[in-house]
């Protein structure tokens, strides 16, 4: 029953594919075991942190808005990476693009341009973080395309650039003079449009209006890549360059569009996530969530339809670590410890090769048993 | 005006000198750890975790074992450097992952063990430093003849053991890949491994070594940050170091020289952050400054780079 | 006198299936520049990455000075004193002459590599050979002549005495060529076994004692050089083995669609390749162009195609200078190209075999609107396109990097035969695949030729060329060396001579090739 059922399942899907399935499969394992283990090594109680670590998410509707708010973010920028690597443009500005996106975005608009007005203020703020986050990333494209000079470098430069432009007009032009380190702050009915809070069980259950703002883009991203000419292009440029150049696309501009709706998402990503998070801005240093969208493209296979699962995952590991780090004082780092293991044997092309080859050896077995059963069947 | 005057008055003041050579080593270490695996063509991405991790290690050796003493710091330090500049060759030519995701998995491993051990193997579980275990501070050079002369004293004299080290880094590394078999096969390997292969050098062997000397550097850096610029360890204590050492060592195409004064500008406009609440402009305008200086810097590169090509290019074809 | 190398029943067989090398027997004596020819893909590569450890043989024995050697590393090959000169130099271009010349065995002195001694070692083999070269040069700074001294120098530094050279004048001038040939003869003097690739007969005759001839991975002849002439080399190269017959009615040419005129190209080192080059391609007719590889033909279609530039004369697409568009442009104007390397520049590999065939329709308003691709119009039309082209596979979806070699070539066939076209121009259509994919892909340029296209066909199988052709050019050393209207008469040695160099049309023969 079980064996028909998996048949059923994995029977049209190619050596490859269900190769890469196993070594998923393997990975993640690998990296939950390792969590297992460091939380037994440090774990007063390790049977209760253990049980926090894999099951908080789930027992109580704070920590289950916890782990959905930890996954916004990720979604954006993994949703933005995966265009990007698409087109294979390894372009890192992604952790300014965000930060920006937020400061101008999510903070600026809501203070100035449209105060206490919250129909115009949080799509403004959307829009207006989107295209300064394409700025950002379209600054070390354009370089490239003008001179050459590598998108990796300058694209970590501007990271830092943006850090520090955005603390020194947070501190020198916008700052609340009676706080130490934010703005002024903007009306709180904008935040409750963005977020509603429900008092269910003893928790409080928040529904976070972003995330169906980063469900949206992932869906349009999907179509973008997978349904329109552009994103198909864009794909081919990724795939072969040389190939792309002799079916007639123009190859550089392709690749700065890549990179301009990357920022763009991630710039949009940071305008939500101050809006639903805060109602004041107060990043004074990069949130992460550039790398993390780095992460999220390689679980994913650079695929956006894949991104949301991979972020539930990666949120779901950081959500349980944080109420484990509460209640068992394990520091949340763990996570990443665990996200770097995963990745590296995700990645890992002779990890597991042996088993692959076998896999090939047997399908290709099965196929000349099948071709042997046809023929005795055609001469009978 | 005002402040263009009061940044006159840093600059006439040698203190200021002096702050810029001691701020510049863990740039200049991880710079130098950069280029020396970006000659045999791996790009280090990974530099800042491995900064961060040496660091942290070399914290609690120097701590627990030697109550405290740096110099078992050091040593820690440097061979924990070399055994994760092993790790990444492991996984990039070994199990082929790419190496820049291999980079971005290092610092995110960094980031995350040091952080996640601290409390466990700080006798007061502490979060965010080390206070409570201390890695001690390696010594001072005293050169007392300098004090007749101020100027000079007040650049040169107490500053760190490992702040001369760095300085003299930059020539053992210029040594060692211009002037050493190794290094003559570290750039041959770098620019054309099929050139490297065909003479029966092994490409993946010369490019482990220089990642282990990559990773080494790294210790080094890690461990000033944590026994000379501080004395203990504290979280994301490198706080990008490594990513400028990538800037400075593209920036300086992996040439030791180059790359060292492309560090030192950014040591400089480091010291000059520390500085700026005296002259009146943001210190955080000034932290922007080294990265703008890298991006134009880059660029200029680059812009020079294609020239020269070209010009190759044509004189090649009139012969 | 003794051979002193002998390659005694070398079989090669690679993973795909295909016999490399089918029981080849080589032997050179001590002292002698030993010529090895053959076409394209005859194995004669093969044979020397095996002499040169790159590859083991499956079968075979490797004799050297009597006694068996097994070389399983370049390495191993130096040591048993072989040298190689790659097609493509093995040069570092930052390092110096000198750096180059020693790497792999670098001086040392203390803990510092010693310069003094690498400059020392370069001087003294110059001096002992004649060669004329500062080792203190950068590589990057010297000519590609230099550059091939220097790999020269490489090899003999290491006390080679077995020295093979990969097709060796194919990147240099006629006075680079006739200085290499003085060293080589100097060479041979002072006792070194010179094995020389080449297709060029009369470099040949001029430079080496003995020619060993391979064709499709089999020794086929083995002559001394005094007593044979060009064409006896040529035939024993040049031979039409399977007898094709497409059935094609005689062709009804009508306006130039292509016009090329005085073209000059010049290759990636600023070195000329195709000179000045006139011909017309017309409607409804397929020309066919002849050559040994590496005689300007990759770089003037990759001209003709937008893929490459040219320096002089002109490309007309239908009255449209070629220059002036780029792919997309002139693709509109009807161009499609099967290019020679179809993995890496006619396929995206993961992609799948679907999206491989529309890649290049996204401007066609059939296949996508403003924004979104039409879906349905894709799915049932490659539907078509994979009955059609007869592509085996599960179904569309399939990336194509699983497909056979043939298979691959069906999709890339039928994505350009598919796309609007006035001309095609197809590179090796039918290289590395099987029969009946092969037969299939010339029915359709058969087919594409009677309704009304202009077909441009480049191949290295002279049955194809000589079986699908109308009127056939021939092209060697960046020129074409004769052009046949009509090739009814034609025989395959004629065809080999004119391939080969050993013969050449009057120009006012050759001119007949640009119709007005």
């Amino acid at each position: 029953m079980n064996k028909t059922n998996k048949k059923g399942l994995f029977a049209n899907m190619s050596v490859q594919n269900k190769h890469s399935l196993l070594r998923m499969a393997v990975a993640i394992a690998i990296g939950l075991a390792l969590a297992t283990v460091l939380i037994f090594m440090t774990a007063e109680l390790p049977g209760v942190a253990l049980k926090y670590f894999f099951t908080a998410p789930l027992q109580d509707w704070s920590y289950f808005s916890f782990w959905i708010q930890k996954a916004v973010p990720i979604i954006f920028t993994g949703t933005a990476v995966c265009i990007m690597f698409s087109a294979n443009q390894f372009n890192l500005g992604l952790e300014g693009a965000f930060l920006l996106g937020g400061f101008f975005g999510g903070a600026l608009v809501n203070i100035y341009v449209a105060p206490g007005n919250p129909a115009l203020g949080i799509p403004l703020g959307c829009l207006v973080g989107g295209v300064v986050g394409a700025l950002i990333t379209f600054i070390p494209a354009i370089l490239e395309r003008l001179f050459n000079a590598s998108v990796m470098v300058t694209s970590l430069m501007m990271n830092y650039i943006c850090l520090w432009l955005s603390t020194f007009l947070l501190f020198s032009v916008f700052k609340d003079p009676k706080t130490s380190k934010s703005t002024y702050s903007w009306a709180s009915a904008n935040k409750e449009i963005m977020v509603t809070k429900f008092n269910l069980d003893n928790g409080k259950l928040t529904i976070f209006y972003s995330l169906i703002i980063a469900l949206i883009v992932v869906v349009i991203a999907w179509f973008f890549l997978y349904r329109s000419k552009t994103g198909f292009k864009l794909r081919q440029v990724g795939e072969n360059k040389n190939f792309a150049k002799y079916v007639g696309l123009s190859v550089g501009s392709l690749a700065i569009i890549a990179q301009l709706i990357g920022g763009f998402i991630a710039g949009l990503g940071g305008a939500c996530e101050i809006m639903s998070l805060y109602t004041n801005y107060r990043w004074v240093e990069l949130t992460g969530f550039g790398w993390d969208g780095v992460t999220m493209a390689v679980f994913a296979k650079n695929n956006p339809r894949n991104v949301p699962l991979a972020a539930l995952f990666i949120a779901y590991l950081r959500a349980g670590a944080y109420v484990m780090s509460i209640k068992c004082g394990i520091q949340v780092d763990m996570t990443k410890i665990v996200e770097a293991v995963i990745i590296l044997f995700l990645l890992a092309e002779k990890f597991l090769s042996k088993t692959y080859r076998k896999m090939i050896i047997a399908e290709a077995e099965k196929e000349r048993a099948e071709r042997a059963a046809a023929a005795a069947k055609l001469e009978g | 005006m005002k402040i263009l005057l009061a940044l006159l008055e840093v600059f006439k003041n040698p203190a200021f000198y002096g702050s810029v050579l001691a701020v510049t080593p863990p740039l200049l270490f991880a710079a130098l750890g950069c280029s020396v695996a970006q000659k045999a063509d791996m790009t280090n991405m990974g530099m800042e975790g491995i900064m961060l991790i040496s660091s942290f290690c070399g914290t609690l050796a120097a701590g627990y074992i030697g109550g405290p003493n740096p110099w078992l710091g050091l040593l820690v330090g440097v061979i924990v450097g070399a055994l994760l500049g092993y790790l990444v060759a492991f996984f990039n030519l070994k199990m082929k992952v790419d190496i820049i995701l291999v980079g971005i998995a290092m610092n995110l491993l960094g980031g995350g063990a040091t952080a996640f051990f601290l409390p466990l193997v700080t006798p007061n579980h502490d979060r965010t430093s080390t206070n409570s275990i201390q890695s001690g501070i390696l010594p001072l050079i005293k050169l007392p003849f300098l004090e007749k002369f101020p100027t000079l004293n007040a650049i040169l004299n107490n500053q760190n053991v490992l702040t001369w080290i760095s300085y003299i880094m930059i020539f053992v590394m210029a040594f060692l890949l211009y002037k050493t078999k190794l290094g003559l096969r570290i750039r041959a390997v770098g620019e054309n491994s099929n050139a490297a292969e065909s003479v029966g050098i092994s490409s993946s062997k010369v490019k482990t070594i220089a990642l282990v000397l990559s990773g080494i550097l790294g210790g080094l850096g890690g461990t000033f940050m944590s026994a000379a610029y501080l004395s203990y360890f504290s979280n994301g204590i490198t706080a990008g170091r490594g990513f400028i050492g990538l800037a400075a060592c593209s920036m300086g195409e992996a040439n030791p020289i180059p790359t060292a004064l492309t560090s030192i500008l950014f040591g400089f406009f480091y010291a000059l952050s520390n500085y700026a609440r005296t002259t009146g402009i943001s210190d955080n305008i000034m932290k922007m400054w080294p990265y703008i200086a890298t991006l134009i810097g880059v660029v200029i590169y680059s812009i020079n780079k294609t020239n020269k090509e070209k010009k190759r290019r044509a004189q090649l074809s009139e012969k | 006198m003794e051979n002193y190398l002998v390659m005694q029943d070398i079989t090669r067989v690679y993973d795909n299936g295909c016999i490399a090398n089918d029981k080849v027997n080589f032997s050179a004596k001590k002292g002698e520049i030993h010529a090895i020819c053959g076409e394209n893909g005859a194995g004669k590569t093969t044979l020397m990455k095996m002499l040169f450890g790159i590859e083991q043989p499956d079968e075979g024995k490797i004799i050297i000075k009597g006694q068996e050697v097994k070389l399983t590393s370049p390495t191993k090959a130096i040591e048993a004193g072989i040298g190689m000169v790659h097609q493509h130099f093995m040069l570092v271009p930052s390092l110096t002459v000198a750096e180059n010349v020693i790497l792999g065995i670098e001086p040392t002195k203390g803990m510092k590599f010693d310069m003094d001694k690498a400059v020392a070692m370069t001087e003294e083999v110059c001096k002992k050979y004649g060669f004329d070269i500062d080792p203190r040069a950068r590589v990057e700074d010297i000519t590609v002549g230099l550059k091939q001294k220097v790999e020269i120098v490489k090899a003999l530094v290491k006390g080679c005495d077995i020295l093979i050279l990969d097709e060796p004048t194919a990147v240099l001038t006629p006075q680079e060529t006739a200085e290499l040939f003085v060293q080589l003869k100097l060479l041979r003097e002072s006792g070194k076994t010179i094995i020389f690739i080449s297709h060029k007969l009369h470099e040949v005759k001029e430079l080496c004692d003995q020619v060993t001839v391979i064709r499709k991975g089999h020794t086929v002849a083995n002559f001394s050089t005094e007593g044979v002439t060009e064409a006896d080399i040529s035939r024993a190269m040049i031979g039409v083995d399977i007898e094709l017959q497409v059935a094609k009615t005689p062709a009804q040419p009508k306006e130039n669609v292509m016009v090329v005129k005085d073209l000059v190209v010049n290759n990636y080192v600023g070195k000329k390749v195709v000179k000045n080059v006139s011909f017309s391609l017309r409607a409804g007719e397929i020309v066919g162009l002849a050559g040994v590889e590496g005689n300007g033909q990759r770089e003037m279609i990759d001209a003709m195609t937008g893929l490459g530039v040219y320096a002089g004369g002109s490309i007309t697409m239908l009255g449209e200078e070629v220059k002036t568009k780029n792919i997309k442009g002139l693709r509109k104007l009807g161009l499609v190209h099967v290019p020679e390397d179809r993995m890496t520049l006619g396929i995206a590999r993961k992609m799948s075999i679907k999206e491989n065939m529309v890649a290049d329709k996204m401007d066609n308003p059939r296949y996508a609107g403003k924004i979104f691709m039409n879906k349905k119009t894709i799915q049932e039309d490659t539907d078509s396109f994979i009955k059609e082209y007869r592509v085996l596979c599960k179904n569309g979806e399939q990336p194509i990097f699983g497909l056979s070699g043939g298979n691959i070539q069906k999709v890339v066939v039928a994505r350009e035969f598919t796309s609007y076209n006035r001309l095609v121009v197809v590179d090796q259509p039918t290289r590395g695949i099987d029969v009946g994919a092969a037969e299939f892909i010339r029915e359709r340029l058969v087919q594409m030729r009677d309704e009304g296209k202009a077909v441009f066909l480049i191949s290295a199988d002279l049955g194809e060329l000589m079986n699908l052709s109308d009127s056939l050019m021939v092209m060697h050393g960046g020129e074409i060396s004769a052009y046949f209207p009509d090739i009814t008469n034609l025989t395959e040695d004629e065809l080999g001579f004119y391939m080969l160099g050993v013969k050449k049309m009057s120009d006012e023969e050759i001119r007949g090739a640009l119709h007005e």
